[in-house]
């Protein structure tokens, strides 16, 4: 079995009952390699994982299951400051197993035991945080006056990066 | 795409019972979410309409275990194929 320490940054526009939200994710996760194929588990947030033939299908099956728990998140919350409190809790949900593997893979990437031309490096200390941000609606429900101006430079491509 | 392993999702339902008392279950819009003692564990709710006669992906079931924190040798009794 072979572990990847990944770094990623998912940005998503998330609505819920009655607001719009923006979602900035920086995590990690591990990326596990044996005979069945690549399994990406979430260490920061924890408690989610998915599995592909490939690390990039396993990345984008990641992806969508971190996706699906915002959505069911923002199904349940009456308001937005509930969908916040819900949302900072599954990132603060950290995987400490996990957390000492991905720790442990670090140590293998920087003694130059892990070979992923695949992937970009990233420092391995990179800040991990996540931004919850409300988008203020109008009285006719549709967005204005945002809380936070919108900017072009809110608009984010995922990224994924092997920590090192 | 080649079979990975599975487990059928009433043994780690019966795992659950025994090795992590006082946990919930709760079937959300999209996923499953396994609770128990303040940690959140989410995993895919099989077919529509199969409830709980599903077979759940040996990855996700060994999350299960390392998330919630459950002891490994009592979940290698009720799964002994985790490799934990």
């Amino acid at each position: 079995m072979v572990n990847y320490p990944l770094l990623f940054d998912y940005k998503d526009l998330i609505a819920g009952k009655g607001f719009l939200a923006s979602v900035a994710t920086a995590g990690r996760a591990l990326l596990r390699e044996d005979e069945e194929g690549f399994w990406m588990h979430g260490v920061q947030p924890g408690g989610i994982c998915a599995d592909g033939d490939s690390q990039k299908e396993a990345a984008a099956e990641f992806r969508a299951m971190y996706r699906a728990v915002l959505f069911d998140i923002a199904a349940e919350a009456p308001d937005f400051e509930c969908f916040h409190d819900e949302v900072r809790k599954f990132f603060e949900d950290e995987d400490q197993v996990l957390a000492e593997a991905w720790n442990g893979a670090v140590d293998e990437v920087r003694r130059g035991g892990l070979a992923s031309d695949w992937l970009n490096k990233q420092p391995a200390e990179s800040p991990r945080s996540i931004e919850v941000v409300q988008i203020a609606l109008g009285d006719d429900g549709k967005p204005s006056l945002p809380a936070k101006k919108p900017e072009p430079n809110f608009n984010a491509l995922d990224g994924l990066a092997r920590a090192a | 795409m080649p079979t990975r392993g599975s487990v059928a999702f009433k043994k780690v339902l019966k795992m659950l019972k025994k090795c992590a008392p006082g946990h919930t279950i709760e079937d959300k819009t999209h996923l499953r979410w396994i609770r128990h003692k303040e940690k959140c564990v989410r995993v895919s709710q099989g077919p529509h309409g199969a409830g709980n006669d599903y077979e759940l992906k040996i990855g996700q079931a060994r999350g299960i275990v390392t998330h919630l924190a459950i002891d490994p040798d009592c979940a290698r009794k009720y799964l002994p194929q985790l490799r934990l």
